[in-house]
């Protein structure tokens, strides 16, 4: 399955000692085999440093040319030749570490445009995305200086309904590629819902990131136009902290295992023949009323949540890893309570699980207020009406922190399978 | 600073100068794009030995486009580029871009083509030499391919495919006829054939 892990492009053939959180985990060994290599760095909050930084760049799926990509110093470089394979049953960006900077983009195709103009822009952006994922400039470049050290560049692919329309392809479209039913916490801005293309655009370089971003938006001209992009950042997968969102809480602890993927995330045989390896993804843009939830005490907002917020702990562990015991009580009272966010978050089969891959946002505030901040949630999974949905709707009706989060912002992708060499992203679709 | 030399060898009258070479030779990477000499129609002569890597070509409705890549001699003799041929363009020519009149760049065609070492390696980009489409009739999108064949002088041709793209640059002024930079016409405009510019 994630043989795509493989190191590949010029600069990276260089390896080098870019300490990975995976090696953090003392199971680079494991990694070997290839299949799940480089899964586990979404576990966001579940692995950080706890060893030596030796490095088994080979196995994982970063690689690194270090400073001898760039030579501005080991700092800069700590990531800068690392190459992020673009060939594969799947495609990057999923199953990979979480880069520190991620732009999202949501397209609408020109009207007219048709099947042909998706074909032209899926082709043009299998180019772009191949090249630049290696540190290499798009034919025709505009700033080809900006092209490399990649570093970590992913650049991955989905489609929504609305392409599948203009394409005069809805019969091939899956239930679940539509807008999500509307929760009774939503707020949605139609500025920031749904979207007939998506890119999701991460590294470790937001110069990199900056550079692809333009080049695919240069590719999408007289195709499609920009409906929204969204803007991201996190931790570096190297810290040694866990991601926090913009609250303070530890996210993301919760993920599917590396050998779990194909029963969560990646689409198979029961799914549409031109999404198999494929998956979907759902975006959604989740504001934060931070000047409320800075009034808290901190003991309130570890009950709002259910876990420490300075370890991740569940209320019921010392540490982040350990799994939530729901049905503790003290003096008859749960000790996670009943309005706790991780109470509703929690499935109880490796079906329903969804992996997170979330990015916090913080933009400019309108004059006047603190904060326009939040998170970009984002999560992949093999149907989101049958994992992210019910999640949700258990979420809306009884989660706390809905009283200082708030969706503003919501959409849905299909994403294509990985190419194979020489092949076009969405060539089982589109031809 | 590339400019500077052109006007500078523009100045001592040397027009016959072939850009690129050395002074551009930057991006040489090869990629999946490469067209391999095996494809050549006459894989015996000097196409045999070139390769072709990275070709494209600037989306336009009508009129001129121009086309993009890196030549590559892998042989042990000189290859003599003489001309291009496609199916969309009635009329194409190798050029080379010099400094007119007034500082704007012009773009002619290069007398008795390109002459590429054993060994050596030639880019052909914006702003510098390229292969120059005119009278396209039906546009050229961008996310499609192009294919057009590169002759060379002892008559073997080489095929390539190329991906048309998005490009704003590569306006020079194109001059037909000239023979020197001075007599170069920047601004003007025109269409069809015979002047104007790649976009």
């Amino acid at each position: 399955m994630a043989k795509h892990q493989q190191v590949s492009g010029g600069a990276a053939e260089e390896t080098s000692a870019a300490p990975s959180r995976r090696s953090f985990l003392g199971t680079g060994a494991a990694l070997a085999g290839g299949a799940g290599a480089g899964l586990v760095g979404f576990g966001l909050g579940t692995s950080r440093a706890t060893g030596s930084a030796a490095a088994t760049t080979a196995s994982g799926a970063i690689a690194s040319a270090g400073a001898a990509s760039g030579g501005e110093g080991a700092a800069a470089t700590e990531w800068a030749g690392a190459v992020v394979p673009f060939i594969g049953p799947h495609q990057a960006g999923i199953a990979t570490p979480p880069q520190a900077h991620a732009t999202f983009l949501a397209l609408n195709l020109v009207p007219g445009v048709g099947k042909e103009g998706l074909r032209r822009l899926m082709r043009q952006w299998t180019s772009d995305a191949s090249r630049l994922q290696r540190g290499i400039p798009t034919l025709g470049d505009p700033q080809p200086d900006l092209a490399s050290p990649p570093s970590r560049l992913t650049v991955t692919v989905g489609l929504g309904r609305g392409a599948l329309a203009e394409a005069g392809l809805l019969d091939r479209a899956p239930a679940w590629l539509a807008p999500l039913p509307v929760f009774s916490v939503d707020k949605l801005e139609q500025r920031w819902n749904d979207g007939d293309v998506l890119a999701q655009v991460c590294s470790e370089d937001p110069i990199i990131l900056a550079h692809a971003v333009r080049a695919l938006l240069l590719s999408a001209s007289g195709i499609a136009t920009l409906h929204w992009q969204q803007r991201g950042f996190r931790r570096p997968v190297t810290s040694t902290s866990a991601m926090r969102n913009l609250m303070g809480q530890v996210d993301g602890t919760v993920q599917p295992a590396d050998g779990e993927l194909d029963q969560a995330v990646w689409i198979g045989a029961d799914g549409p023949e031109w999404l198999r390896g494929g998956s979907s993804v759902v975006v959604r843009r989740i504001r934060m009323d931070l000047d409320t939830w800075d009034a808290l005490d901190p003991q309130a907002k570890e009950q709002v949540i259910g876990r420490r917020m300075t370890s991740g702990a569940p209320l019921t562990g010392t540490k982040e890893t350990d799994v939530p015991d729901l049905t503790a009580t003290v003096d008859g009272l749960p000790v996670i309570p009943d309005f706790a966010h991780i109470r509703h978050a929690a499935v109880t089969s490796v079906a329903q699980k969804i992996l997170r891959r979330p990015y916090n946002y913080d933009d400019t505030p309108a004059a006047g207020s603190s904060a326009e901040a939040g998170l970009l949630f984002v999560a992949y999974q093999r149907d989101p009406l049958a994992q992210f949905v019910p999640m949700q709707e258990r979420l809306a009706a009884k989660d706390l922190l809905n009283f200082w989060t708030t969706p503003i912002g919501s959409a849905v992708f299909a994403i294509l399978p990985g190419p194979a060499e020489g092949q076009t992203l969405g060539q089982a679709l589109l031809g | 600073m590339r400019t500077n030399m052109i006007r500078a060898v523009t100045a001592s009258a040397a027009l016959a100068l072939t850009l690129g070479l050395g002074a551009c030779g930057g991006s040489t990477t090869t990629t999946s794009t490469t067209t391999p000499a095996a494809t050549a129609a006459k894989a015996n002569g000097q196409a045999a030995s070139v390769t072709v890597s990275d070709p494209w070509v600037k989306a336009v409705d009508t009129g001129m486009t121009g086309a993009f890549f890196v030549l590559k001699n892998t042989g042990s003799s000189p290859v003599h580029l003489v001309s291009a041929k496609s199916t969309i363009s009635p009329m194409m020519q190798l050029h080379e871009t010099v400094m007119g009149t007034g500082g704007t760049m012009a773009m002619q065609e290069k007398p008795g083509g390109f002459t590429i070492p054993a060994g050596g390696s030639h880019e052909f980009k914006p702003g510098s030499d390229h292969v120059m489409f005119m009278g396209i009739s039906a546009p050229v999108k961008s996310g499609t391919t192009v294919t057009f064949t590169l002759a060379f002088e002892d008559g073997s041709t080489l095929p390539v495919t190329a991906e048309v793209r998005t490009f704003t640059g590569a306006k020079e002024t194109y001059v037909p006829g000239a023979t020197t930079g001075s007599n170069s016409m920047p601004g003007m405009t025109g269409s069809g054939m015979t002047t104007g510019s790649h976009g």
